[in-house]
């Protein structure tokens, strides 16, 4: 459905996105996970049309997006990080605009309308402007009119940003429903939970390059049979890492103030060992806890900082 | 390029313009006010109005002979219904006028000396008293259609003498005789008034509000679509950049058309304003103006980088264009470098046109060069605005 190919975009001097490269199937929830600036929304951007790529090739079910994007467009909904709304129009005359946009008239267009006022939860408020609006009902419209025409291709960048755990869960609920219905959807987030939660495949970006990338086990497998052991208190950063310096097995994947992060085979067994050698660093240790391997950690291994930053 | 997409977009900006209160104020109420204020300050339902009747008073002394008769007819040619009074009974007029209003009811009077014929025949001078109560403009006007009238009495009776004698026999067979020359006092056009009014302040301020709307509402609404996301995000809609751009000026370009529409029916129905002869052409023109409107209007609402700056840019433009143009007064009015400057101005290229068509009557052609103009601005500006277009 989506294929993009050494996609670059360059800015000026500054390189958005390098070597960029996957494939996105229908019926698939594929994921961008990466840090703010990481190169996630230039890539969408990309796809949708939006930007023209530096070099390399995009084509959305196979349609170029440079040589024909109207082609490209048409199997197209794209839900933008930015709210994109008429705050001044309600919710239902935002919507028919964008199925509008997208073609729909009439009697189909209503319904489509209809639905999808249901699907997001904004039946009874339907009359209402955006801008009285919650920061979660303004993200469900915003998500609401990417979706009015049941696009083939679905392009979601940061939808969830902004909003409370219910509308959050709502949400993601919407979009499993699109790849029910056959769609190939493309999601950006810098919530590992929910790339986690919700990604059949997923590429992981920094600095604008994919550092790494495959289904949910396949990234879990990169962090070997590793443990992360996470504790909390009080920590000399170069104390911590000169302690661990040199024992096998172990790697340290954060070190601040107050928070410290290991990764160790069968950290299980070793832990004493661990927070032994932590105590003699100087720490004031106050709570640990031990967790298996996640998307967190292994950005933390490939990386060396927090996804969170 | 299709064109149902194009009129999509269109048909949703308009009605997304026409939600906005202050919009639909500044589209139906403001100019309403405006004509009414504009309108009566500048002689609306006084005198000036070019529909107002040109009547003369003119005090006529029992012993003013033939020759008093024979300035009345030329009075009327010049275009004056003429009152006469006998000058011993100045409350009820001999003839013309209306049996209750006296002499000194008329603002323009002429009084005959007694013995005017005599006095004339004997190689004697006689003189008129004239007066007028209209405004400077307009008397100066008026006082070129007396003088008129006095001078072509006066070569009546240099032709009388050389044909025979100045005697009421001779005079009244040179009336029978078409003039070789004649006087013919009047701007360009069979109308001879420079229009004051409602017949000015309608047009005018309707032209300066199609060019304050369109750089507010029109160019404000542009901004806002483009500040928040929503023409980014129509550009991965598959629509062409082509069928925005066109459909967004057709949008802008139905409310100009709107906003003219409501005007000319208001001030028809309203303030009596009279859009003929050549009613086509002045739509022709109006057209062409909303055009050149709608073309600025997507510039300012696509270079705008607040919504401050737009309305600001809006507001003072259109009002100094319109000052300017002669929108707010008949630019026939101002001094001569107003008037040159003015003649610059898409803003005055409309009013010309419109005086021309509505208050002198030259004929629809008189105001091609001026159509002509205004669609070469909307061409020019439209080229502007498709290269300023901008989605973000
Ligand atoms: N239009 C632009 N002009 C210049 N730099 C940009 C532009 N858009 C994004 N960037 C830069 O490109 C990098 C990647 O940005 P972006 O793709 O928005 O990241 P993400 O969506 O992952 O947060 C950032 O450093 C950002 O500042
Ligand atoms: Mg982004």
């Amino acid at each position: 459905m989506i294929v993009v190919n050494e996609l670059r975009k360059q800015f000026g001097q500054l390189v958005a996105a390098e070597d960029v490269s996957f494939t996105a199937k229908a019926g698939q929830i594929f994921g961008l996970l990466g840090p703010n600036g990481a190169g996630k929304s230039t890539t969408i951007n990309c796809i949708a049309g939006l930007l023209t790529p530096t070099s390399g090739t995009v084509s959305v079910k196979g349609h170029d997006v440079v040589s024909d994007p109207l082609g490209a467009r048409r199997t197209l909904g794209v839900v933008p990080q930015e709210l994109a709304l008429y705050e001044d129009l309600s919710a239902r005359e935002n919507l028919r605009f964008w199925g509008g946009a997208y073609g729909l008239r009439g009697q189909q267009l209503e319904e489509r309308v209809n639905t999808v006022l249901s699907q997001i939860g904004l039946q009874d408020r339907a009359g209402d402007k955006p801008e009285n609006y919650s920061g979660g009902m303004k993200r469900r419209l915003n998500f609401g009119c990417g979706i009015v025409h049941q696009p083939d291709v679905l392009l979601l960048d940061e939808p969830t940003v902004g909003v409370d755990p219910q509308s959050r869960e709502r949400l993601l609920e919407r979009v499993r429903d699109q790849v029910a219905r056959g769609a190939c959807v493309l999601y950006t987030t810098h919530y590992m939970e929910e790339a986690e939660a919700l990604c059949d495949q997923l590429v992981i970006m920094d600095h604008g390059k994919i550092i790494a990338s495959g289904t949910m086990d396949e990234l879990r497998e990169m962090m070997g049979e590793r443990d992360v052991l996470r504790v909390s208190g009080r920590f000399d950063g170069q104390a911590v890492r000169k302690a661990f310096d040199g024992m096998a097995g172990v790697e340290v994947l954060q070190v601040d103030a107050d928070v410290v992060q290991l990764s160790a085979e069968t950290a299980t067994r070793r832990l004493p060992e661990l927070l032994g050698a932590l105590a003699e660093s100087g720490a004031d240790i106050q709570e640990t806890t031990l967790a298996r391997p996640n998307l967190e950690s292994l950005f933390l291994l490939l990386t060396g900082k927090a996804l969170r930053e | 390029m299709r064109l149902s997409r194009a009129l999509f977009i269109a048909r949703k900006d308009i009605a997304y313009t026409l939600k906005d209160k202050t919009t639909l104020a500044w589209l139906i109420l403001m100019p309403a006010l405006f004509f009414y204020f504009i309108g009566t300050a500048t002689g609306g339902f006084g005198g000036g109005g070019s529909d107002a009747p040109d009547n003369i008073a003119i005090s006529v002394p029992a012993d003013a002979g033939f020759l008093s008769g024979q300035l009345a007819l030329r009075l009327s040619d010049s275009g004056f219904n003429v009152v006469t009074f006998a000058a011993d009974n100045l409350e009820v007029p001999v003839s013309g006028g209306e049996q209750d209003v006296a002499f000194d009811g008329y603002c323009r009077r002429l009084v005959i000396p007694a013995g005017l014929t005599r006095s004339v025949q004997d190689g004697d001078g006689a003189l008129l008293d004239y007066s007028t109560c209209t405004d400077e403009l307009n008397a100066q006007f008026d006082e070129v259609r007396v003088q008129r009238a006095v001078y072509t009495t006066l070569a009546d009776i240099i032709a009388a003498s050389v044909a025979g004698g100045l005697n009421e026999t001779n005079i009244a067979a040179l009336n029978a005789i078409e003039r070789v020359v004649t006087l013919e006092v009047r701007p360009a056009g069979k109308k001879r008034e420079i229009p004051t009014g409602f017949q000015q302040a309608v047009p005018g301020t309707m032209v300066m509000f199609t060019l304050l709307v369109l750089l507010t509402s029109g160019a404000i609404t542009l901004y806002l679509e483009r500040t928040r996301g929503v023409l980014r995000r129509l550009a991965s809609a598959p629509l062409s950049r082509g069928e925005i751009v066109f459909g967004k000026w057709m949008g802008k370009m139905f409310l100009a058309v709107i906003q003219i529409g409501i005007a000319m029916v208001m001030g028809s129905l309203l303030f009596k304003v009279n859009w003929q002869p050549d009613f086509l052409m002045i739509v022709a023109l109006l057209l062409a103006w909303a055009g050149a409107c709608t073309s600025f209007a997507i510039v300012l609402g696509s270079v705008g980088r607040t919504e401050g700056q737009v309305s600001g840019i809006g507001v003072l433009s259109s009002m100094l264009l319109g000052g300017l143009g002669g929108c707010w007064w008949p630019i026939e009015i101002a001094p001569a470098w107003m008037q040159q400057l003015a003649s610059l101005l898409p803003t005055g290229w409309t009013m010309n046109g419109l005086h021309r068509l509505m208050s002198f009557e030259a004929g629809a052609l008189s105001a091609l060069p001026e159509l002509m103009l205004l669609v070469a601005t909307t061409a020019i500006a439209g080229i502007f605005a498709v290269k300023s277009f901008r989605f973000e």
